[in-house]
């Protein structure tokens, strides 16, 4: 278990050295623990579709939890945003300046976007490996479409590279 | 070889169509009165704000006294009716976060030796750092002139400044969208706030933006190859204990090029005639109280250095 635990958070600090990489590491590693933990116990042998959903949406917020660690400047931050997302604060900005408020029509929009792209990947997937079976004309329409996007969409900010921070 | 041009041709063909055809359509739709482009895309000003009015007013008369370039500590620093009350008329061509890129083609673009006796460059530190796209995207919507856009486009060529130039020529006619708030005349905004608690951001380090300091050094042998009297001013702030070494290391840079210049600097950072609670509406700007000191002080201490004697009405 230590030797696991070891593993992870040298595996966190090599992104940086900072505490946050070693947090997220820890984090994954107990993660691990507990999934072979959980793995061994007899009531957890359920083949349902419905428990395969749930593990899913349990990985997946537990990996979007260890990004919060991984992504912030430094450990007071990542804990007052671990705070801000078990407060309850209906009116508050969610991110201050960058998402909006609840109640906010701009960001149901915002958040109907994410729910398009999200819906329409498996279909940008099929596309990029060549299996929609589409003529040529439509393939150039549909990357001339996307390159437009990206163009005056794309966040051309100076943005630097996390890994830039050794 | 025939294919590649060809499908290269038609993909560059089919890509500007889209983009041409999504840049109408967002500007055509609003949504909650802004324009489409405007909410989609952070950067992309709304038309209008000081930047209009400034130079609705400098067509109107492009001859004067004193002309001023800076960012906001410019056009809110440097009152036209103050100065014309001591005999001198000023036009402000400050704009919002104004770095010395931008001021390098305004001064080239609009500004003809014959047209003015004084040119003031307020040099803000911050300007410097910046990456300065902000302004940059601002200007290209507002410039009365294509070629001015285009220049602004062009010293900072990127994807940004590109679409703001797209969207320019999308939208040439339309009206403006919003008023300046405190907008006076001829570019100038009045604030009349005053500062309750002085909450300064931590200025430690300067990093400069060298582009920046080689625009400023384009925009002084330019007034020196056209026999323009130039002078720097940085405008009143309040001296922050953290602000004072990151000022310190923005003169080291800044100095030898005055020196080389023989440009006369006016540093007025953290003068202590100026009190932040009573002189200032922000961290950044003063009131209306304190462009009334600032200025007077500035026209006395160029007329004593001889720059007004001969220039004033």
């Amino acid at each position: 278990m230590l030797n696991l635990l070891a593993v992870f958070a040298v595996s966190g600090l090599w992104h940086g050295a900072n505490w946050t990489f070693i947090i997220w590491g820890l984090l994954h590693g107990s993660y691990v623990l507990g999934e072979r933990y959980i793995s061994k116990l007899k009531s957890m042998e359920i083949s349902a579709a419905w428990w395969k959903w749930i593990k899913r949406f349990l990985v997946f917020h537990l990996v979007v939890f260890g990004w919060i660690f991984f992504r912030a400047n430094n450990f007071e931050d990542a804990l007052l945003m671990v705070q801000k997302i078990f407060t309850w604060a209906p009116q508050g900005e969610l991110i201050k300046g960058e998402v909006g408020r609840l109640g906010d029509p701009g960001l149901y929009w915002k958040i109907v976007l994410v729910l398009f792209f999200i819906a329409i990947d498996p279909l940008m997937y099929k596309f990029s490996k060549n299996e929609l079976n589409l003529g040529y004309l439509v393939k150039l329409l549909v990357l001339a479409f996307i390159t437009a996007c990206i163009i005056l969409f794309g966040n051309w900010g100076e943005v630097s590279f996390i890994y830039f921070q050794f | 070889m025939k294919r590649l041009i060809r499908t290269t041709t038609i993909f560059i063909g089919f890509t500007l169509v889209f983009y041409l055809l999504m840049v109408y359509l967002l500007n055509e739709i609003s949504y909650e009165n802004r324009r489409a482009i405007c909410v989609a895309i952070p950067y992309m000003p709304k038309k209008g704000g000081q930047e209009m009015s400034m130079f609705s007013d400098f067509q109107k008369r492009t001859n004067h006294d004193i002309i001023v370039l800076g960012s906001s500590h410019a056009y809110r620093g440097y009152d036209p009716d103050i100065f014309d009350s001591l005999g001198l008329d000023l036009f402000n061509m400050g704009s919002s976060s104004q770095h010395p890129m931008a001021s390098w083609v305004l001064l080239n673009r609009f500004i003809k030796p014959g047209n003015v006796k004084l040119v003031i460059l307020d040099v803000y530190d911050r300007t410097f750092e910046l990456e300065g796209m902000d302004c940059t995207t601002r200007l290209i919507q507002h410039v009365p002139s294509d070629a001015a856009a285009f220049d602004l486009f062009t010293a900072e060529p990127d994807l940004r400044s590109f679409n703001s130039f797209t969207t320019r020529l999308m939208i040439r006619n339309l009206p403006s969208e919003y008023e300046a708030p405190g907008y006076v005349r001829d570019g100038y905004c009045s604030l009349t706030d005053t500062l309750d608690t002085l909450k300064a951001e931590d200025r430690s380090n300067f990093i400069p933006n060298t582009t920046m300091f080689d625009h400023l050094e384009k925009s002084l042998r330019w007034l020196e190859m056209n026999k323009i009297p130039c002078v720097v001013v940085s405008h009143p702030q309040p001296l922050v204990p953290t602000w004072i070494n990151y000022h310190h290391e923005f003169r080291r840079r800044l100095d030898p090029m005055l020196d080389q210049y023989q440009v006369k600097y006016y540093d007025m950072t953290g003068e202590a005639w100026l009190r932040a609670e009573e002189h200032f509406a922000d961290e950044n700007h003063l009131n209306q109280a304190g462009v009334t000191i600032f200025n007077q002080r500035l026209v006395g201490l160029l007329r004593d250095d001889g720059y007004l004697q001969e220039h004033g009405k």
